[in-house]
C-alpha cells in the first residue's frame, strides 16, 4: 500500500466537508423573530468556523509532518486490509440481501461469511455458531423483546 | 421497583459486563452500546436494570485478567495489574480477586449513597438554572471531553465540532425549520444517536481488531485461582484505603471527562504516598489493589450525579445512558426528580443491586467467568457485527438507520487510525441540541446580547474554566518548546 499520511487525509476531509457545509449553513436565516442572531443558521455557522479554522491548522501541521517525513501512515500487515475491505463490502451485500430474503436466511450467510473472514477454521463452531446464533437474536428480539426483524 | 424482571435484567446485565470488562478488545463502552436496543421494549427501570448492570459489571470485569494475565481488560483497571498479577505469581490469585471484587463493591457502594445524599440537593440548585447556566454546563463538559480526551487538543476540538455538526442534521430544535437533510426524508429527523453510537464505539473496534486477528496468540498464560479468600485482617488493614479510595473515584466520577482510567490511577498513587510499604507496590502490594479497584467502581455512582441532576453526562458511557433516559421519553436534569421519582429511585435501586450482583457473581462465579473469557476474539467479533446490525435496525425498523450504522463505523475506524479521540463526538451528538437550544433561548432572553453568559456567575465561572482548559495546554505547549 501507497504511503499515505492518514491524519493529513482525514484533516483535509474535515476543512473540505467543513467548508461545504459552511456554505450550506449560510444559505440559512440568521434572524429569529426576536434577534438577528438567534436563527437557525448561528449556532452551525459558530461551530463550522471552528471545525474549518481547526482543522485548517491540522492540514498544516500535517503538512508539515509530510514534508519532514515524520508522518504517520495506514500501515497493515500483509492481507490485512483485504480483509477489513472485504468485512465492509460483505456488510454493504447483507444490507442489500437482507431486504430481499428477510433476516434469517441472510444472516445465515453473513455469519458464515463473517466467520471464514474472521478465521474461523474448526467445523464445530463455525457450524455450531452460524446456525444457533442468527436463530437466538430472531428469538430474543421477536419473541422476547416484541421487536419486530426483516 | 424491585419487580421480578428487573432483578434478572440487573443480573443478566453484570454478567454480560463482567465478561465484556474482562475480555481484552471488548469494552464496556461498547457493552452498553450494544445492548442497548434490547431495552427498546422495555419500561425505564429493567432497562435502567440492565445498563446500569452492565456498567458496573464491565468497570470491575477488568480487574479479572488484569490479575490472572498481567492485561487490564479495560483502562479502569491498568493500576490493578501493577500488584494484582504480582499477587497471582506468588499463588495468592483468589486472595487478589477477593480483594479487587470486595473493594469494587465498597466504592460502588460508597459512591452509590453519595449519589443518594447528594443529587437531590443539586437537583433542587439546579432548578434555578436558566437557559445561560444549562448552556454554560453543557459547553464546559463538552469542552472538558475535548480537551482531556485528546493527546492533540486541535483533534478534540475538531471531534467535539463534528459530533455537534452530525446533531444538527434534522429539524431545527427551536424554530423547527430543516438543516443539512439534503432533500432526503430519512434525515429529517436527524441521525439517530444510537446509530453513530454503535457505529463508532463498536463497528470500529471489529475492524481495528480485524487487524490483529490473524496474529492473536489468544490471552496467552494464565495464572491460576488458587489460594485462599482475602483475610478480614487485611481488609482491616485497609479500611482508611477503601475510605480515601472511594472518595478520589466518586469526586472524579463527578468532574466531566475524568472518568475510572484517571481514578484507578490517582486513587493508586495516593495509596503509594500514604503508605507505611511503599516498597511494595508494584511487587503484590494489597493496597494497591484495593486503592485502583474501590475507586474505579467509586466513579460509577459519582459519575450518575450530574447526569441525572444536571442532564450532562461525564464521559461516554454516561453519555450513553443519557441517551437511554432519551429513548424512554424521560428528559434528564432536574425536572425528572419532580417528574419521575419514582425512575430516580429505581436508578438508585438498580445501582445498589448492580453492587450486590457483583460481589456475589465475583466471588462465587469467578472460575466460570475465567472459562468464558478464554472464547477467541475471532469467534467473538462476527457476533458483535451481527448483533451491532440487528440493534440499530432495531431502533426504527429501518434499514437506514443499518447503512448510516455502517457508515459511522467505517468513520470511527479512519478516526481511530488518525488518532483523533472519539469520545468528544459521541458527547457533541448528545449535548449538540442542549448547547443550541439554550444558547439561542439565552440570546432571545437578551435581545441579541452575548454579555448574558459573562454577567451571569454561574455561568460565566464554567465557561471561564471551559476557556482556560482549552487555551491552557495549547500555551504550556508553545511555552515548552520556546524552552526547549
Amino acid at each position: 500500500m501507497k504511503k499515505i499520511s492518514v491524519g493529513f487525509m482525514v484533516a483535509m476531509m474535515f476543512f473540505i466537508g467543513g467548508l461545504g457545509m459552511l456554505s450550506v449553513a449560510m444559505q440559512l436565516s440568521y434572524k429569529s423573530a426576536v434577534t438577528t442572531i438567534g436563527g437557525p443558521a448561528t449556532f452551525p455557522t459558530f461551530v463550522l468556523v471552528i471545525l474549518v479554522f481547526f482543522s485548517g491548522v491540522l492540514v498544516l501541521t500535517e503538512y508539515k509532518k509530510i514534508r519532514s517525513g515524520t508522518y504517520d501512515t495506514f500501515k497493515y500487515e500483509p492481507g490485512d486490509f483485504k480483509r477489513i475491505l472485504s468485512v465492509i463490502v460483505a456488510s454493504f451485500f447483507y444490507l442489500l440481501v437482507i431486504e430481499a430474503t428477510g433476516y434469517l436466511i441472510a444472516t445465515f450467510i453473513f455469519t458464515a461469511v463473517l466467520m471464514w473472514l474472521f478465521g474461523v477454521r474448526e467445523k464445530t463452531p463455525f457450524i455450531v455458531i452460524t446456525v444457533i446464533y442468527p436463530i437466538l437474536i430472531f428469538f430474543t428480539f421477536k419473541t422476547l423483546l416484541n421487536i419486530p426483524l426483516p | 421497583m424491585f419487580t421480578l424482571a428487573s432483578v434478572l435484567f440487573c443480573f443478566i446485565g453484570t454478567c454480560i459486563g463482567i465478561i465484556f470488562g474482562a475480555i481484552p478488545g471488548l469494552t464496556t463502552t461498547m457493552a452498553i452500546a450494544l445492548f442497548l436496543p434490547f431495552t427498546f421494549g422495555m419500561e425505564a427501570i429493567p432497562a435502567f436494570a440492565l445498563l446500569l448492570g452492565l456498567y458496573c459489571g464491565g468497570v470491575y470485569g477488568g480487574s479479572i485478567t488484569a490479575i490472572l494475565i498481567n492485561t487490564p481488560g479495560t483502562p479502569a483497571a491498568a493500576a490493578t495489574a501493577l500488584d494484582g498479577y504480582p499477587l497471582a505469581r506468588q499463588g495468592k490469585a483468589l486472595e487478589a480477586l477477593s480483594l479487587a471484587t470486595l473493594a469494587s463493591f465498597i466504592g460502588g457502594m460508597f459512591s452509590c449513597i453519595v449519589l443518594i445524599l447528594v443529587a437531590p440537593q443539586l437537583a433542587k440548585v439546579a432548578l434555578s438554572f436558566g437557559p445561560p447556566e444549562y448552556f454554560a454546563i453543557s459547553f464546559f463538559g463538552l469542552s472538558m471531553v475535548a480537551t482531556l480526551a485528546a493527546d492533540n487538543i486541535v483533534k478534540g476540538v475538531i471531534a467535539a465540532c463534528f459530533g455537534l455538526f452530525i446533531a444538527m442534521i434534522g429539524i431545527d430544535p427551536i424554530g423547527g425549520s430543516l438543516r443539512f437533510t439534503f432533500g432526503t426524508i430519512h434525515l429529517i429527523a436527524g441521525i439517530d444517536l444510537i446509530c453513530a453510537l454503535i457505529g463508532l464505539f463498536a463497528i470500529s473496534e471489529v475492524f481495528s481488531k480485524l487487524e490483529t486477528i490473524y496474529r492473536d496468540k489468544g490471552l496467552g498464560h494464565m495464572e491460576q485461582i488458587k489460594g485462599k479468600f482475602v483475610t478480614l485482617k487485611i481488609l482491616k488493614a485497609n479500611a482508611f484505603n477503601f475510605l480515601r479510595s472511594s472518595i478520589i473515584g466518586t469526586i472524579i466520577g463527578i468532574i466531566p471527562a475524568t472518568g475510572v482510567g484517571m481514578a484507578n490511577w490517582v486513587s493508586y498513587n495516593e495509596a503509594k504516598r500514604a503508605t507505611r510499604h511503599p516498597e511494595l507496590f508494584g511487587k503484590g502490594s494489597y493496597e494497591g489493589v484495593a486503592a485502583s479497584e474501590a475507586a474505579n467502581n467509586a466513579v460509577t455512582g459519582g459519575a450518575m450525579v450530574p447526569l441525572l441532576t444536571l442532564g450532562v453526562p461525564g464521559d461516554t458511557m454516561t453519555a450513553i445512558l443519557l441517551g437511554a433516559l432519551m429513548i424512554q421519553g424521560l428528559a434528564p436534569g432536574p425536572k425528572l426528580f419532580i417528574d419521575h421519582p419514582e425512575v430516580v429511585t429505581g436508578i438508585y435501586g438498580m445501582l445498589a443491586l448492580a453492587n450486590f450482583f457483583m460481589l456475589a457473581v465475583g466471588l462465587g462465579l469467578i472460575n466460570l467467568f475465567v472459562k468464558i473469557i478464554k472464547v477467541p476474539a475471532k469467534v467473538l467479533m462476527p457476533l458483535v457485527l451481527i448483533m451491532c446490525f440487528v440493534g440499530s435496525y432495531a431502533i426504527q425498523n429501518s434499514l437506514f438507520d443499518v447503512y448510516v450504522t455502517l457508515i459511522f463505523g467505517i468513520i470511527g475506524y479512519l478516526l481511530v487510525k488518525a488518532k483523533f479521540p472519539i469520545p468528544p463526538i459521541l458527547l457533541g451528538i448528545i449535548l449538540g441540541p442542549l448547547i443550541e437550544s439554550n444558547f439561542r433561548r439565552s440570546i432571545t432572553m437578551s435581545r441579541g446580547d452575548m454579555s448574558i453568559f459573562f454577567t451571569r456567575p454561574i455561568s460565566a465561572v464554567f465557561i471561564g474554566i471551559a476557556l482556560i482548559a482549552m487555551v491552557a495546554p495549547i500555551l504550556r505547549e508553545k511555552l515548552t518548546a520556546k524552552k526547549a
